[in-house]
């Protein structure tokens, strides 16, 4: 059975037993997920990219002593969501604005990759913080409600109470946008 | 509604991180080792610390230390071998234990029959009145 074919937690075992090919099959298999997280909070791929990093580094120290009490993507996504507002307060502190980056010099997958985090910015940008969150992680993630209730450190039907608000906002913020365009 | 999000939602499934993030984050963990040996110091530390006390009093107990510095003659006995003096020329316990105290002053002695008082009370109107009883038995 190769380390690809194994759970989660069986990965994170093997990675505390000393098995350091275990870790490689984590940032494989979680990386990308990261990255998209990152990439949405951020809107800035080099930024992206080494919050990734960041969370990885993090990631070889904390699974070490992981005790299973949440899925380990639902801890990484902690991880990821500290980063990003570490990465986002040192931006603010060098007084860089959210401005898009250019785009001209970019290849064509980096453009559209952009282009798709600034539309899931846009469409969740007008949601409190907790109903983004919940959207980010049922809706984008496809997260189960558990896991999305461990990740966000509340009850189960907190978000479920929580999408419900999320999906009629949205819901209202695309008719508007329908009427708009029309 | 939903049409729109599952378009955004396949769009975001194609964001994937670039192919140097997992190099770099191989790159980065490689110089960490898996096991921490960074208590390996403190702990010798801590055993050299703790052999220390646990040795020290035994190490003090040893014979090199409980020499006693070589003993010189007393002063006396030097004195006492010299021929022109007297062998024993310090004081006697017989003179010390008959040794008289001086006599203390006597204490000064009130005068019993003169009470003592502050006010100068003179009774005499009693001494009448025993007079007068003396007189008329008398």
């Amino acid at each position: 059975m190769t380390l690809d074919a194994k759970s989660d937690v069986e990965l994170v075992e093997l990675f505390k037993s000393g098995n350091t090919l275990a870790f490689d099959a984590i940032v494989r298999r979680f990386q990308d997920r990261v990255y998209r997280l990152a990439c949405v909070s951020l809107y800035d791929q080099q930024f992206a990219a080494d919050v990734t990093q960041e969370v990885f580094v993090r990631g070889f120290k904390g699974l070490r002593k992981f005790r299973f009490r949440s899925a380990p993507f639902t801890w990484l996504y902690r991880v990821t969501k500290n980063v990003c507002k570490e990465f986002n307060r040192s931006r603010r502190s060098e007084a860089l604005t959210d401005e898009p980056p250019d785009t001209t010099s970019m290849p064509h997958q980096q453009v559209a990759e952009l282009e798709s985090a600034r539309q899931i910015r846009q469409l969740v940008a007008s949601l409190p913080e907790r109903q983004r969150e919940v959207v980010m992680l049922r809706l984008f993630e496809e997260l189960s409600v558990k896991e999305t209730a461990s990740a966000m450190g509340c009850r189960e039907g907190t978000v479920k109470a929580l999408l419900h608000k999320a999906n009629g906002s949205l819901r209202l913020k695309m008719q508007r946008q329908g009427l708009s365009n029309e | 509604m939903n049409d729109k999000i599952d378009e955004l939602k396949q769009s975001y499934r194609d964001i994937n991180a670039p192919p140097h993030v997992a190099t770099r984050i191989r790159a980065e963990v490689a110089d960490r080792p898996l096991r921490r040996h960074s208590w390996i110091p403190l702990g010798a530390t801590a055993m050299a610390i703790i052999a220390v006390i646990v040795l020290a009093p035994i190490v003090g107990d040893s014979p090199t230390n409980t020499t006693t510095a070589p003993t010189k003659p007393s002063l006396s006995a030097i004195a006492s071998l010299m021929p022109g003096r007297p062998a024993n020329s310090s004081v006697n316990l017989s003179q010390l234990r008959t040794a008289k105290k001086p006599k203390l002053p006597l204490k000064p002695r009130l005068n019993k029959k003169k009470p003592q008082s502050n006010l100068n009370i003179e009774l005499e109107p009693e001494n009448d009145l025993l007079e007068e009883k003396n007189y008329e038995f008398s």
